[in-house]
C-alpha cells in the first residue's frame, strides 16, 4: 500500500508541475461541458433558410409569411430560384423553399384531388438541419390547409370546382359519384357550420400537433385519420432512405393532403445529387487533416526537448528556414494523404469530383493552411512534448468539432456559430465540398480559398514568433 | 579562434556564469573543467549564440559575428544532451546533418565520421537501439564530421567504456592536430591531464585559473612525491623536480624500486576552491 501510495503521489506531483496538464485537468472538462451544454441545451436557434414567393396568389403569401414568423426558421427572401439554389449551393442557408407559381390555383382544386406543392431543396451536407426544416414546413403546412378550409372564400370556390371535377369525372362508377357527392354535401354543411364561428384558427394548433415528425421523409403522409396513404412518392433523394414505404392501395384523392412538401437535395448544375459518400469525402479529409496536425504538431518541441533544434541552427538553419522545412513535410503528408483518401472514394465508393482540377487547388491549398495552423501550434508550446501533443490535439478537436460539420450549425448557439466561422475547418471543407459536388466556380472558390491562405501564412508567421521566442532562452 | 570576455548569464536569481573570459588557438585544446552545475554547459550555448548572455562577448576570430548563421557554419558542437534522432540510424543521422551544412560528398563524410567513433558496424541501425555510450559517439561524429574549425565538445565521454574513452580522447587529439580549435568541458581530470594543452579551472560560473596542466600543477599543486625503494627501505622525497631526485637516486645505485606520485589536477582544485572535485 505504502508504494501505491507512493507511486500516487508522485504522479499527482508530475500531473501539477505541467501547466498545461493542469489545464487539462481543470480548465479543458469545464469549457467541453459548457460547450456542450450549450449546444444541446439553451433556445433561440433558428435555421437560416431562403425562400422563394413564385405565386402572387394570397395563400402563398400566407405561407410565407407564417415561415417568416416562426421563430426556429430565420427566413431570407429571395426573388428567384436560381439565386436561392446557389445560396443553398455556397452553403449559406441550409435549404431553400419554393412556393411555385400554380401553388394558389392548385389549392384551389384541392378538392378535386388537386395537389399544390411546396418545394424545398436541401443542402446534403446539413441533413439534420434540413431535415428540422422539411419537419417545419409540414407543420405549417397543415395549418395552412386548416386556415383554408375554415376561410369561407376558398373552401366555397373549393367546392365548387370540386363538384365540376366530380362530373366530368370518366373513371367513376355512378355509385362511387353518388358517395363522393354525399361526402361534398356533408363538407359544404360543415363549412358553412364553420364559417359562422369567425374564431376557428385555433384549431390548427392540435391538428399541428399529430404531425408526422419525421420530416425525412419526402412527401407528407396524411396521418389525420386515414388509415390509407398516398402513394404520389415522386420525389428523388438520394441519401435519405425512404422510411415510410408506398402503399399498395390505390390512391384516394380526398384523403391525400392538398398541401405536399416535395424535398429534394440540391444537385448543382443540372448534374445527379451527390452520392451519400461525396457528401461525406470532405469530412473525413478534415478528419485526415486532424491526423496530419497531430503527427507534426509536438515535433518542434521534440526538436528542442532532444537538442537537435540546437544542431539545426548551427547546420546552419535559420528559425524560417527549420519552420519552412517542417511545414513542407507537414503538406506533403497532408496532401498525400488526401491523394490517397481520394483514390479510395473514387475506387472504392464511386464519388464522382465535379472539378478535379479545383479540387487539387482545394486540397493544396487546404494542406498549406493546415501545415501554417500546425506550425503555429507547435510553437505555442513547451519542451514537453507529451503535453504539447495533447494540448494541440485538444485545441484541433474543438475547432474541428464546430467547423467541421460534426455538430450541425443550428444547434450551435450564435457565439459557437461564429466561432465556427473562425475555424479553418470549415473553410476546408467548403472549399473541398465546393470542388467535389458543390459546383463551385472559380470566383465562388476564392473566398474560402483566400481564408485559408491568410490562415496558412497567418499560422506560419505565428510560428516563427513563438519559436523565436522560445528560441532565446 | 574563439574569444569568450567577460560573459555572465543569469538563471533568475542564479548566476550561472559569472565574469567568464578564456580564448581557445587553432589546433589546441582547451579543457574546461569544473564540478557539476560550474557553468560549463551554459558557457558553451553562449559560445555558439543558442543563448544570448547577459554580458560581454563572443568572437570568433578570422570567422566573422557568431550571430550571422553563415559562420555558425565553422563550428561543430557535441552537446551534453544527446542531440540525435533515435528514430534514424547512425548513418542517416549524420547523413542529415551532413546534407544541411552543405558537405560536398555527405555520405563519404558520414561514413568517416562513423568510421572515427568505431560505429561502422552499426551504421545501419536505429540509433534509439544504440546503447549509451554508442549514442554519445554518434552525437560526437554529428559534431565534426564536417571538419570544423572550431569544436565545442561538451562531456565527450560520458558513460563511455574505457576502451571507447581511449579511442575519443585520441579522435579529439587528432581533430587538433588537423588544425581545430577545441573547447573541451570534462569533470575528469584524468582526461584533461592526458589531452588538453591547457585547462581552465572553473567553479560557480567563474574559472580560477587558466594555463597548462604543467604550469597550473607547478603553481598550485603540491610537490610531486618520488619514493625509491633500497634494500634497506623507501626513502619519500617531496620535490618540485622529480626527475632530478630519480637521476640522482639512480646514480647513487642499489635501486630496487621506484614509484613517483604526481600531483594532479584534482589538488590544483582543491588547493583553489577548498572543496573536492568530486565527493
Ligand atoms: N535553463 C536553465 N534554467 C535555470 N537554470 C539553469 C538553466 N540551465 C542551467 N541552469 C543552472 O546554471 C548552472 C550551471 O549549469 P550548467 O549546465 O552550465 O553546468 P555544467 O557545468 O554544465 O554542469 P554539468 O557538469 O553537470 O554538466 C546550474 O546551477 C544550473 O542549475
Ligand atoms: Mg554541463
Amino acid at each position: 500500500m505504502r508504494v501505491i501510495l507512493t507511486i500516487a503521489a508522485k504522479d499527482l506531483r508530475l500531473l501539477m508541475r505541467d501547466r498545461t496538464n493542469a489545464f487539462f485537468v481543470i480548465v479543458f472538462p469545464l469549457a467541453i461541458a459548457i460547450f456542450f451544454g450549450s449546444i444541446f441545451g439553451g433556445s433561440g436557434r433558428s435555421i437560416p433558410i431562403a425562400v422563394v414567393v413564385e405565386s402572387a396568389g394570397p395563400a402563398a403569401t400566407d405561407f410565407a409569411n407564417a415561415l417568416e414568423k416562426d421563430s426556429t426558421l430565420s427566413v431570407r427572401i429571395l426573388p428567384s430560384r436560381d439565386e436561392a439554389d446557389t445560396s443553398v449551393r455556397l452553403g449559406r442557408v441550409a435549404a431553400c423553399v419554393i412556393i411555385p407559381k400554380t401553388f394558389d390555383a392548385d389549392l384551389e382544386k384541392a378538392m378535386a384531388g388537386g395537389r399544390a406543392i411546396v418545394e424545398v431543396h436541401c443542402d446534403p451536407a446539413r441533413q439534420a438541419e434540413s431535415g428540422l426544416v422539411v419537419g417545419k414546413l409540414n407543420e405549417h403546412a397543415m395549418r395552412a390547409i386548416v386556415r383554408m378550409f375554415t376561410n369561407p372564400k376558398i373552401n366555397s370556390t373549393m367546392l365548387a370546382q370540386s363538384k365540376l371535377a366530380l362530373a366530368l369525372n370518366p373513371n367513376m362508377t355512378s355509385q362511387q359519384r353518388e358517395r363522393v357527392s354525399d361526402v361534398l354535401e356533408s363538407v359544404q354543411e360543415l363549412f358553412k357550420q364553420q364559417n359562422r364561428e369567425a374564431a376557428a384558427v385555433e384549431t390548427s394548433k392540435t391538428i399541428a400537433g399529430s404531425v408526422n415528425g419525421d420530416s425525412t421523409t419526402n412527401t407528407m403522409k396524411a396521418n389525420t385519420n386515414a388509415s390509407t396513404k398516398s402513394a404520389s412518392n415522386n420525389t428523388e433523394n438520394g441519401n435519405v432512405p425512404v422510411s415510410t414505404p408506398p402503399s399498395a392501395t390505390s390512391p384516394d384523392p380526398f384523403l391525400t393532403l392538398p398541401i405536399q412538401i416535395q424535398s429534394t437535395t440540391l444537385a448543382s448544375n443540372s448534374t445527379e445529387p451527390p452520392s451519400t459518400y461525396a457528401v461525406t469525402f470532405p469530412q473525413g479529409l478534415a478528419w485526415g487533416f486532424v491526423g496530419c496536425i497531430g503527427a507534426f504538431g509536438a515535433g518542434m518541441a521534440e526538436e528542442r526537448r532532444r537538442g537537435t533544434f540546437m544542431r539545426l541552427l548551427l547546420a546552419p538553419c535559420t528559425i524560417f528556414n527549420v519552420l519552412a522545412g517542417k511545414s513542407l513535410a507537414c503538406f506533403t503528408a497532408c496532401v498525400t494523404m488526401s491523394v490517397f483518401m481520394l483514390l479510395v472514394a473514387t475506387f472504392g465508393f464511386h464519388v464522382s469530383v465535379q472539378n478535379l482540377p479545383m479540387l487539387a487547388l482545394a486540397i493544396a491549398t487546404c494542406s498549406f493552411a493546415f501545415s501554417g495552423f500546425t506550425m503555429a501550434l507547435s510553437g505555442l508550446f513547451k519542451n514537453n512534448e507529451g503535453s504539447a501533443r495533447s494540448a494541440g490535439n485538444a485545441i484541433v478537436l474543438v475547432l474541428v468539432m464546430i467547423g467541421g460539420g460534426t455538430i450541425p450549425l443550428a444547434f450551435m448557439p450564435p457565439f459557437l456559430r461564429a466561432a465556427s466561422q473562425a475555424s479553418p475547418f470549415s473553410w476546408a471543407i467548403l472549399a473541398i465540398e465546393g470542388a467535389v459536388w458543390r459546383g463551385f466556380a472559380f470566383t465562388e472558390m476564392l473566398a474560402p480559398l483566400g481564408i485559408l491562405l491568410f490562415i496558412g501564412a497567418l499560422g506560419l508567421v505565428l510560428g516563427k514568433i513563438f519559436i523565436q521566442k522560445r528560441a532565446r532562452a | 579562434m574563439l574569444v569568450l570576455e567577460g560573459l555572465v548569464k543569469n538563471f533568475g536569481a542564479l548566476r550561472a556564469v559569472d565574469g567568464l573570459s578564456l580564448r581557445v588557438n587553432r589546433g589546441e585544446i582547451f579543457g574546461l573543467l569544473g564540478p557539476n552545475g560550474a557553468g560549463k554547459s551554459t558557457t558553451i550555448s553562449m559560445a555558439i549564440g543558442l543563448i544570448t548572455p547577459d554580458a560581454g562577448s563572443v568572437t570568433y576570430q578570422g570567422l566573422g559575428s557568431p550571430t550571422h548563421h553563415m559562420v555558425r557554419k565553422n563550428v561543430g558542437v557535441a552537446p551534453q544532451t544527446l542531440a540525435i534522432y533515435q528514430e534514424l540510424t547512425g548513418e542517416e543521422n549524420v547523413l542529415f546533418f551532413a546534407r544541411l551544412q552543405g558537405v560536398n560528398n555527405p555520405r563519404v563524410a558520414a561514413r568517416e565520421a562513423l568510421e572515427r567513433v568505431g560505429l561502422t558496424p552499426r551504421a545501419n541501425d536505429r540509433a534509439g537501439t544504440y546503447s549509451g555510450g554508442m549514442q554519445r559517439r554518434l552525437n560526437l561524429a554529428a559534431a565534426f564530421f564536417h571538419k570544423p574549425p572550431l569544436l565545442l565538445l561538451d562531456e565527450p565521454t560520458a558513460g563511455v567504456d574505457p576502451q571507447s574513452r581511449t579511442n575519443i580522447l585520441e579522435l579529439v587529439r587528432e581533430l587538433a592536430n588537423e588544425g581545430a580549435a577545441i573547447l573541451y568541458t570534462t569533470h575528469y581530470m584524468e582526461e584533461a591531464q592526458k589531452i588538453c594543452d591547457r585547462v581552465g579551472i572553473m567553479d560557480e560560473g567563474k574559472v580560477l585559473v587558466t594555463g597548462s596542466v604543467e604550469e597550473l600543477l607547478a603553481k598550485h599543486g603540491k610537490e610531486t612525491l618520488v619514493m625509491i625503494e633500497r634494500p634497506g627501505g623507501e626513502t619519500r622525497i617531496s620535490t618540485n623536480d622529480p626527475l632530478r631526485e630519480v637521476t640522482s637516486a639512480l646514480e647513487a645505485g642499489d635501486v630496487t624500486g621506484l614509484r613517483v606520485e604526481r600531483a594532479d589536477l584534482e589538488t590544483v582544485f582543491l588547493s583553489l576552491t577548498g572543496k573536492r572535485l568530486r565527493d
